[in-house]
């Protein structure tokens, strides 16, 4: 088989789940674009004859891709926004914008995880800050391994769940905000 | 690093759901052969799972930061029962004094058998506690009958 056939399978076997993920990323037409440009990188690395496992590879190629393409449209929004402000008129600044400036991601953790249901964040707090095991978290509350294995796992599932409504509900903001200007 | 990078952005929610539970499993250090053989298989199994598992694993690593902000963080403990007076051994009773769970004026009024001053302490931050009061006229009511059997636990160390 030569490279070329192997590429075309490799594509007809992989493009529509690297669409999904992309498309959940992107605008379908970036989606594409993104798309072609991480087969481009997995056929540019077999030709170099090196080996690698294409599969995986192309993943995170395309996901790479992606994302620095969502922090260049970041970049150009808030350059937008800070040319918004210096005009007359506008020094108001957006406060959620601010709190998002001055708090790090740090803030929107420490947040997620103050916003966990109380059982739930004790049982956090005990395995993340008093670094108890699993074992003595049961002991101490009186209940399961599994139950405390549950309660983590719910944490990290609020918990992003949170910082991704936090940000979404950034990204409207502002774009409502740059619709309007 | 963008928060793009560790919240799986982009990944379907089953996928990020079971990379969640192999965490949890996986931290618990009790991890069966047989287990760890099927946690390798998962992540083997599709790109997308180890992506998940890598970004997730960066989410629970960075959760570690609340050692370093603790004043940041809501307490859920310390209902602390010392004697009327003195400064008797404490009785810290962990799962019960969820802040925010129970309404202000709960400890004393429940506690009418033992002077209210027993009551040292109900450790709520002010200005989260506000996001739990839905939650607490639903919830409070089981926790009032833990409170009263604890409690009936815990006069014999106070006489």
């Amino acid at each position: 088989m030569n490279i070329n056939q192997w590429m075309s399978e490799f594509v007809s076997n992989t493009q529509h789940k690297l669409l999904s993920m992309l498309m959940n990323m992107l605008p379908r037409g970036e989606a594409e674009e993104v798309l072609q440009e991480a087969y481009l990188k997995v056929f540019l690395e077999l030709s170099k004859g090196t080996p690698f496992e294409p599969l995986p590879f192309v993943f995170r190629v395309a996901r790479n891709i992606a994302i620095s393409r969502l922090r260049h449209q970041k970049i150009v929004s808030q350059h937008e926004c800070s040319l918004q402000q210096v005009s007359p008129g506008e020094n108001e600044a957006n406060p959620l914008e601010d709190a998002l400036k001055v708090h790090d991601q740090d803030q929107l953790l420490i947040d997620a995880i103050n916003s966990l249901p109380p059982i739930c964040r004790q049982v956090f707090l005990l395995r993340k800050r008093e670094e108890k095991s699993h074992t003595e978290i049961a002991q101490l509350l009186n209940i399961s391994v599994k139950t405390v294995e549950n309660h983590l796992s719910k944490g990290m599932r609020l918990c992003r769940l949170y910082i991704t409504a936090q940000r979404v509900k950034h990204e409207q903001q502002r774009s409502g905000k740059t619709g309007t200007a | 690093m963008s928060i793009d990078e560790w919240l799986g952005f982009g990944v379907p929610e089953e996928i990020l759901e079971q990379a969640t539970e192999w965490l949890a499993l996986l931290d618990s250090n009790q991890v069966t052969d047989k287990q760890r053989a099927a946690f390798f298989a998962w992540l083997a199994a599709d790109p997308l799972h180890a992506i998940a598992f890598e970004e997730l694993s960066e989410l629970w690593a960075r959760s570690s930061v609340i050692k370093n902000f603790h004043q940041l963080i809501v307490e859920s403990k310390v209902l602390a029962f010392t004697r009327h007076g003195q400064s008797g051994p404490a009785l810290p009773v962990i799962g019960l004094q969820q802040a925010g769970m129970l309404p202000a004026g709960f400890p004393s009024a429940s506690v009418g058998m033992s002077q209210p001053s027993n009551v040292v302490a109900l450790n709520v931050n002010p200005a989260n506690s506000a996001s739990y009061t839905s939650a607490q006229t639903s919830t409070w009511l089981p926790w009032l009958s833990v409170a009263i059997i604890v409690i009936g636990l815990a006069l014999p160390f106070i006489n």
